[in-house]
């Protein structure tokens, strides 16, 4: 079942990546070719999904909207658990005041509301692809971080860590060459699931309007512009929502799935850490 | 006879293939008899006594068979037939009593549920009736042990508990799966003093489910023996120390030190792992590790027979009465 | 029990100030300095050297930022969350105006996403590997993973747009209709549960699987107590520990949803007012709310482990 659900996303993933890769070669139309005379038409043989409002082809921008939309999730993502990591292995190596810097760190930004606080660092920043990028990332990286810890306070007791430190293998070595390859499973797990979450940020800021600045075309943007006019085009705003839906679960299924096979053990993050909490002997 | 078990198969099913867990056994228990059951970590002894009441977790199942309790076969009862007799007539008392408690609740709340569930009796009816439970199981200060939780008692106080527990409805027949494994040395014999004189004064049958020779030679009336999911020797206690018949019977023997031997005779361990109960071999089960194996033994697997009137085994060799 | 909680609390309370400093930063470095927004909204853009100074002294920000900041948390913890810049309404007064729209979301919002959460997951975990479990277990996933304002468009497009079962927008309070209230709220508040939901069912299933494998079940059913008895009476209360830890993250849900559906709806509740105090740079306002909703999620967390310790004995002994 696991399984079966792993290989629908990657097969769905794939298919947004191939079509963001060949993504201008493959659209029907110029997607900024406005057209005044037929605005929000609806589906019809020269334009599978209809017109947005200044006339132009739905279809096209949507798969052109492909990249952005990608784009931004899988670097967000990439940039936070690079941070995340490194604050990780340093608060689990180093320990003491330095842990508990982080790990409060941490706990100051899980309870902020994510949203607002990327909307203010957005609007900081200036609406941007860029700024949208920095804010995820600047809220992100602690769900890495706080996961990262955990496998290294686990690791470093390991015989073989031990064994290293004695033969005076130097702190960076410990860490690169012996912490890092036990954090690369959980790591990967929590970064298809932050990208599934991430999109769906990045959706919302377009949504409110402090996304990618026209004319580039977000699944969000079209969103946001087509939900004026559900009334009467409402592929303009349900297609691209879908898109968005569609990739977030492809993530989520790929993060289930990779979860189960890779490490049992995080199935149920939350549920150990309570088994720890509530170990009485 | 108070229990009849007939050809009881049980496996569980993974994929396409089967782990034939308890592979056709029949046995019976008599009234206020103790029977043991002995055999090495996954010969189905577990499996067995689980089966007997019908709490095999999937993907296992009885596959054919009879279990006939006074009569009337368990293994076709209704669910509410079933219920009835679970924990009223046919008790259990697992292995490890960490584990076997709910953590959440406390020792009262789990002791009051059998009252409750069988007897119909309110809570505060039941409450006085476990506490005199706990007094019979030699549990000190009963009263305001009900209100503790299983993590603030010891290992041996925890399987007094669940003693007590299976006792509640003095049961005819009270299953128990490696009662004292778990413990600690020193509390073993004192708790398979209480279980053995508990179920005496009530009359109860006892099936003592263990690895452990000594426990059976003391407490058990008669023994069976279990390899690889089949019983492979059936003897009174006195009958199977005297003349163990079965190979592996013997060797289980010889494989324990024991005080009134001489001590130059050697300990000889049995070699090998049992088999994979998913991937039986032909013949007989114990023909790799046997030291007295034959060619007929490869061929076809030996069936229970009697050997004396009540002596029963499984092993080409004694076929012939020799 | 006591000094675990005592901890507890003091790890939220340096939370809570980590959390002060970095609210306090982020609107500090807004971009536009507020007073020119006042201007331009009230004096067209013009004034003198005079006007600008009265009202940077107003609004506090001549002083010095670490002064600032004092002034800032001390306003706070007597109730004065300082004034609009857009409306130059008392930030208090707007946030206790609003409380109550956004209090009604949260609390049907809270209650759907459990009653749903938690019968699914309890019917997926004891009927395990049925087609319903992979049925409500992928509907799980889906909850989890549609965004708020896609469930939004989809539901207006379909009970206003198309059959007018429901309105599109707008908000009427309690106290005019009690019916227009709930039609009004009914779509927002299932657009808010609904992750939430999702993330419940996911985990009651993955916990109560996890307590319906361990020994006390089987000693439970030994004991001749029904399918149902054995659920109820060992197996929910174990299973429901370690879900309240999820109760934080739900709220965390259910916090941003409320944000994009008050928006999307027009519901005058605090979630609206934190996003056009974005868009307007309106720093007293966002700061309150990023305050609030912090307050709120750390004492969710606390509640959780109070709770933690009252369902599960074994926490007392540790401790």
């Amino acid at each position: 079942m696991k399984n079966r659900i792993f290989i629908v996303g990657l097969i769905i993933i794939l298919g947004f990546l191939a079509i963001a890769a060949i993504a201008p070669q493959i659209v029907p139309c110029d997607p900024e070719a406005q057209d005044l005379y037929h605005v929000l038409e609806g589906p019809s043989r020269q334009h599978l999904l209809g017109t947005d409002d200044v006339g132009r082809d739905l279809l096209s921008r949507v798969i052109m909207g492909t990249r952005p939309t990608l784009f931004i999730g899988v670097t967000a993502t990439f940039l936070s658990s690079v941070i995340g990591v490194l604050m990780g292995l340093i608060a689990g190596y180093k320990g003491g005041f330095i842990d508990m810097f982080i790990m409060r760190l941490t706990d100051t930004f899980m309870c902020m509301p994510v949203l607002i606080v990327v909307l203010a660092l957005v609007a900081v920043l200036g609406p941007g692809i860029k700024s949208v990028i920095m804010a995820i990332t600047f809220i992100n990286w602690t769900s890495f971080a706080r996961i990262v810890r955990g496998e290294v306070l686990f690791a470093r007791e390991l015989p073989y860590v031990e064994a290293a430190r004695a033969m005076g293998a130097s702190g960076l070595r410990i860490i690169f060459f012996h912490l890092l390859p036990n954090v690369t499973a959980p790591v990967i797990v929590t970064a298809s699931i932050a990208i599934s979450g991430n999109i769906m940020l990045e959706s919302a800021v377009s949504f409110l309007g402090l996304g990618a600045q026209p004319p580039t075309s977000t699944w969000g943007n079209e969103l946001r512009i087509g939900y004026s006019y559900l009334e009467i085009a409402p592929l303009f705003s349900l297609v691209p929502g879908a898109l968005i839906t569609l990739s977030v679960l492809a993530f989520n299924f790929i993060g289930d799935g990779l979860r189960d096979t890779f490490d049992p053990r995080l199935s149920n993050t939350l549920l150990n850490k309570n088994v720890k909490k509530s170990e009485v002997k | 006879m108070l229990l009849k078990v007939l050809n009881l198969c049980t496996y569980y099913q993974t994929g396409s293939s089967y782990v034939r867990a308890v592979d056709d056994i029949s046995f019976e228990l008599a009234k206020g008899e103790t029977l043991g059951v002995v055999g090495e970590s996954g010969c189905g002894k577990t499996a067995a006594a689980l089966s007997l009441m019908r709490l095999i977790p999937s993907p296992g199942r009885i596959v054919s068979g009879k279990i006939l309790f006074e009569g009337k076969d368990i293994t076709a009862l209704s669910i509410k037939e079933l219920l009835s007799i679970r924990g009223d007539q046919i008790a259990m008392i697992f292995q490890d009593p960490m584990t076997a408690l709910n953590p959440v609740l406390s020792i009262g709340e789990q002791l009051v549920e059998p009252f409750m569930i069988h007897r119909r009796l309110s809570r505060k009816v039941a409450i006085p009736l476990c506490i005199e439970l706990l007094n019979k199981v030699r549990i000190p200060d009963a009263g305001s042990r009900m209100k503790s939780y299983p993590h603030e008692l010891s290992g041996g106080m925890r399987q007094r508990v669940m003693i007590a527990m299976a006792l509640a409805l003095n049961p005819k027949i009270i299953i128990a799966d490696e009662p004292t494994t778990a413990l600690d040395v020193s509390i073993q014999a004192e708790l398979l003093e209480l279980l053995k004189n508990i179920t005496r004064e009530q009359n109860a049958s006892l099936m003592l489910i263990t690895h452990n020779l000594g426990i059976v030679a003391r407490y058990a009336d008669r023994v069976m023996i279990m390899y690889a999911g089949r019983i492979v020797e059936k003897a009174f206690t006195l009958n199977l120390y005297q003349t163990p018949l079965h190979p592996y019977t013997k060797g289980l023997l010889d494989s324990v030190p024991r005080l009134n031997q001489n001590n130059n005779k050697k300990l000889t361990p049995i070699k090998g792992q049992p088999p994979d109960l998913a991937n039986l071999p032909q013949g007989c089960a114990f023909y790799e590790r046997c030291t007295l194996k034959e060619a007929r033994c490869k061929a076809k697997a030996p069936t229970l027979k009697k050997f004396t009137c009540d002596h029963e085994v499984a092993c080409w060799l004694k076929e012939e009465g020799k | 029990m006591k000094s675990y909680l005592l901890k507890r609390l003091l790890y939220s309370l340096l939370t809570l100030w980590l959390v002060s400093l970095f609210i306090f930063a982020i609107a500090r470095i807004l971009p536009g300095d507020p007073v020119q927004g006042v201007l331009m909204a009230s004096h067209m853009g013009i004034a003198d050297n005079n006007l600008i100074e009265g009202l940077r002294a107003k609004f506090g920000i001549d002083q010095p930022l670490p002064i600032q900041y004092l002034v800032w948390v001390k306003n706070f913890i007597i109730g004065d969350f300082g004034v609009s810049i857009a409306s130059g309404e008392k930030v208090f007064e707007m946030f206790m105006k609003r409380l109550p729209v956004t209090l009604e979301l949260f609390m049907g919002s809270a209650i759907w996403s459990m009653l749903i959460g938690f019968s699914c997951g309890i019917i997926s975990a004891v009927r395990r590997n049925s087609f319903l479990d992979h049925l409500l277990t992928v509907g799980a996933v889906l909850g989890l993973s549609i965004p708020v304002f896609w469930e939004g468009i989809v539901l207006i497009y379909l009970l206003s747009v198309m059959t007018h079962i429901l309105p599109p927008s707008g908000y009427v309070p309690f106290t005019e209709s009690i019916t227009g209230n709930l039609l009004a709220m009914a779509m927002p508040t299932f657009i808010m549960g609904t992750q939430g939901a999702g993330l419940i069912a996911r985990y009651v299933r993955s916990s109560l699987l996890s307590v319906l494998g361990q020994d006390f079940i089987r000693t439970a059913y030994a004991k001749g107590l029904s399918e149902r008895q054995v659920l109820i009476r060992h197996a929910l209360k174990p299973a429901m520990i370690p879900v309240t830890t999820v109760a934080g993250l739900t709220f965390g849900y259910v916090t941003a949803g409320s944000f994009i559906v008050e928006y999307m709806f027009a519901i005058p509740g605090l979630g609206r007012m934190g996003v056009n105090a974005i868009f307007a740079n309106d720093f007293p306002v966002i700061q309150a709310t990023l305050f609030i909703v912090a307050i709120n999620i750390l004492a969710v967390n606390f509640l959780v482990d109070v709770l933690y310790g009252y369902l599960d004995p074994r926490v007392k002994v540790r401790s």
